[in-house]
C-alpha cells in the first residue's frame, strides 16, 4: 500500500460517513478499554438511546444499529472479556424485539469485521473476504464512494448549515407505526393477537433472551432488561393490548427472573420534545439524561 | 485424537503435557473425556486445559474422572486473576502462563512501569525478568517465547534473586484486569 493510499485511508477512517457505513462497529476494532462497568445491547433504539459521556460508570454502547437479539447475544459472547465482574448488561427491548426481521447481505457485512466467524449468522466466506478487504483498504475497495461521500462531508462542514426542520412528532409517530413496523412485520392490526408465525418467533426469541440472562449470570454479570423511553406521541399509539401481546408476554415467556425489568416507555421524566430526534429515537441530550437516570436506578 | 501423530513427529513415546487450547462451549466436556482416555493409555504424563475459569472446572467436575492438572492462561501483575489463581492452588491445578511478557507492551498505569523500573534497578535485572520472577514466586510457570539467544538467557536468568513479600504485594496491587488477548474474542462464549 503506497503512502498516498495510506493517507487517503486515514482520512476516510476519520469521517462520519465511514463510521455510519459500518453502523458504528469501528468502536470494536480498536477496543482497549477493560473493566467496563455497563454496556447496552439493542437495535437502533439501543444505538440512539444510550450515551455514557460524563456518566459515573465506565460504559460502552454495544449496539450497532439494526441488530436482532441473536446478534446482541453474539456480540456479548465475543466481547464479555472486556467487562468488569458484576458489570451491568442492559438488554434493550424494543416493541418488536420478539419478531424475527429479515437481514440483508449488506446489513450482515459489518459482523465479519468484529465477530468471530463461528458467531456470524449465515456465514459466507466470500462476504468475509469482501468485508475484510473494505476494512483493510477502503479507498482501494470502493474509491468512487469514498471520494463522493468524503467530499460531501467536507462540503457540509464548510457550507453554512440549514436549520433542521422541526420534527412533527405526531405525524412521524404515525409513519413509524404504519410504514416502518406494520409494513415490515406484515401486521394489519396492532391490537390483534400474534399470528401463528409471530407467536413462533416470540417463543424462539424468548429462548434467546432467556439464554442471554443465563449467560450473564453464569459469568458474574448483571443483566437488566430495559425498554427505553419513546416520545408520548408514539407511546400513545402502542395500546395496553399491544404491549401485553408483544412485549410483556414475551418477557414472561423468557423467564428472565434474576434480571430486573425496567420499563421507561411512559416515563414522564423523558417526554420532552428536546430529548428526541424523532418519536422513536432520543437525541444526544435525551440519551445522556436517560442513561444517567438508568445508572442511578441500577446503583441505588 | 491424533496424539500418536504428534509422538511420531516429535520422535518420542510420551508427552509431558497435553492441553486443550480453548474450552469451546459446546464441546469442551466431550474433548476432555477424549483427553482422559489418552492419559489413561499412558501416552501423556499430564493433561490440562487453557483459558478455563472456575465455572469450567466445576462443570468438568460433574462428569469427569480426572480434574485438569494444568490451566494455562494469561496473567501478569496488571492482570493477576487472584480468585482463579487461588482456585487452581486449592485444587492442585498447576498454572502455566502464556504471553507472560506481553503486558509490558500494553499502555498501563505509569505506576506499574515505575515500579518495574525501580525493581529492575534494585536487582540489576530487566523489567521482563522482574515480571517472570514475580510469576515464579506466585508458583506459576511462565512460558516466554523467544528465538534470540540473549533473550532466552535473560528469561532463564531469574533464579538468582528473590522479590520480597512487600514487593510482591506492590506488584499484585498493580492489577487493572488488562490483558493482551481478551479470551472471548478468540473463543466466543467460553
Amino acid at each position: 500500500m503506497n503512502l498516498i493510499n495510506r493517507a487517503l485511508n486515514k482520512i476516510i477512517r476519520g469521517t462520519e460517513w465511514y463510521d455510519r457505513y459500518w453502523d458504528s462497529v469501528p468502536k470494536f476494532w480498536s477496543l482497549r478499554t477493560f473493566d467496563i462497568e455497563i454496556v447496552n445491547l439493542g437495535s437502533n433504539a439501543g444505538k440512539y438511546d444510550f450515551c455514557y459521556e460524563g456518566c459515573k460508570l465506565t460504559g460502552m454502547n454495544w449496539s450497532t444499529g439494526r441488530q436482532s437479539l441473536v446478534h446482541d447475544f453474539n456480540i456479548l459472547k465475543n466481547y464479555f472479556s472486556y467487562l468488569k465482574e458484576g458489570a451491568f448488561v442492559v438488554i434493550t427491548i424494543s416493541p418488536f424485539s420478539c419478531i424475527k426481521a429479515k437481514y440483508t447481505t449488506r446489513s450482515n457485512l459489518k459482523y465479519y469485521t468484529f465477530l468471530h466467524p463461528a458467531t456470524i449468522i449465515g456465514f459466507d466466506e466470500q462476504e468475509r473476504i469482501k468485508a475484510l478487504t473494505i476494512k483493510a483498504n477502503p479507498f482501494k475497495a470502493m474509491p468512487g464512494l469514498c471520494i463522493k461521500r468524503t467530499l460531501k462531508e467536507y462540503a457540509r462542514q464548510i457550507l453554512p448549515r440549514r436549520k433542521p426542520a422541526k420534527c412533527d412528532f405526531q405525524k412521524e409517530a404515525r409513519t413509524i407505526v404504519d410504514n416502518w413496523w406494520m409494513r415490515q412485520f406484515g401486521i394489519t392490526d396492532l391490537d390483534a393477537p400474534l399470528s401463528a408465525n409471530h407467536s413462533q418467533d416470540q417463543s424462539d426469541r424468548a429462548k434467546t433472551l432467556h439464554g442471554m440472562v443465563e449467560f450473564c449470570v453464569e459469568r458474574g454479570l448483571r443483566p437488566v432488561i430495559v425498554i427505553p423511553p419513546v416520545h408520548p406521541e408514539l407511546s400513545h399509539l402502542l395500546s395496553g393490548t399491544f404491549r401485553e401481546n408483544y412485549i410483556y408476554t414475551f418477557i414472561r415467556k423468557a423467564e428472565t427472573a434474576p434480571a430486573p425489568f425496567i420499563d421507561y416507555m411512559d416515563d414522564t421524566r423523558f417526554q420532552k420534545d428536546e430529548y428526541f430526534q424523532n418519536p422513536y429515537f432520543m437525541n444526544k441530550q435525551g440519551a445522556t439524561a436517560f442513561t444517567n437516570q438508568l445508572i442511578i436506578d441500577l446503583t441505588k | 485424537m491424533k496424539v500418536e501423530n504428534s509422538l511420531r513427529q516429535l520422535q518420542t513415546d510420551y508427552l509431558d503435557a497435553l492441553l486443550m487450547h480453548w474450552p469451546y462451549p459446546d464441546f469442551f466436556q466431550e474433548i476432555w473425556h477424549e483427553m482422559e482416555a489418552v492419559y489413561n493409555e499412558g501416552l501423556v504424563r499430564s493433561i490440562g486445559v487453557c483459558n478455563c475459569r472456575q465455572r469450567h472446572f466445576e462443570k468438568l467436575r460433574q462428569t469427569c474422572a480426572i480434574l485438569p492438572m494444568i490451566n494455562q492462561f494469561e496473567t501478569s501483575p496488571i492482570n493477576s486473576k487472584p480468585e482463579l489463581a487461588e482456585y487452581c492452588r486449592q485444587n492442585d491445578i498447576q498454572v502455566m502462563i502464556y504471553s507472560p511478557l506481553m503486558n509490558l507492551r500494553l499502555q498501563s498505569r505509569p505506576q506499574y512501569h515505575d515500579l518495574l523500573q525501580h525493581l529492575a534497578g534494585k536487582y540489576s535485572k530487566t523489567k521482563a525478568q522482574i515480571v517472570l520472577r514475580f510469576d515464579v514466586q506466585r508458583g506459576m510457570i511462565p512460558i516466554p517465547k523467544s528465538t534470540h539467544r540473549e533473550r532466552l538467557e535473560s528469561n532463564i536468568g531469574i533464579f538468582d534473586f528473590t522479590l520480597s513479600e512487600e514487593e510482591m504485594r506492590q506488584l499484585l496491587a498493580c492489577n487493572e484486569n488488562r490483558q493482551y488477548m481478551p479470551e472471548s474474542r478468540s473463543c466466543p462464549g467460553l
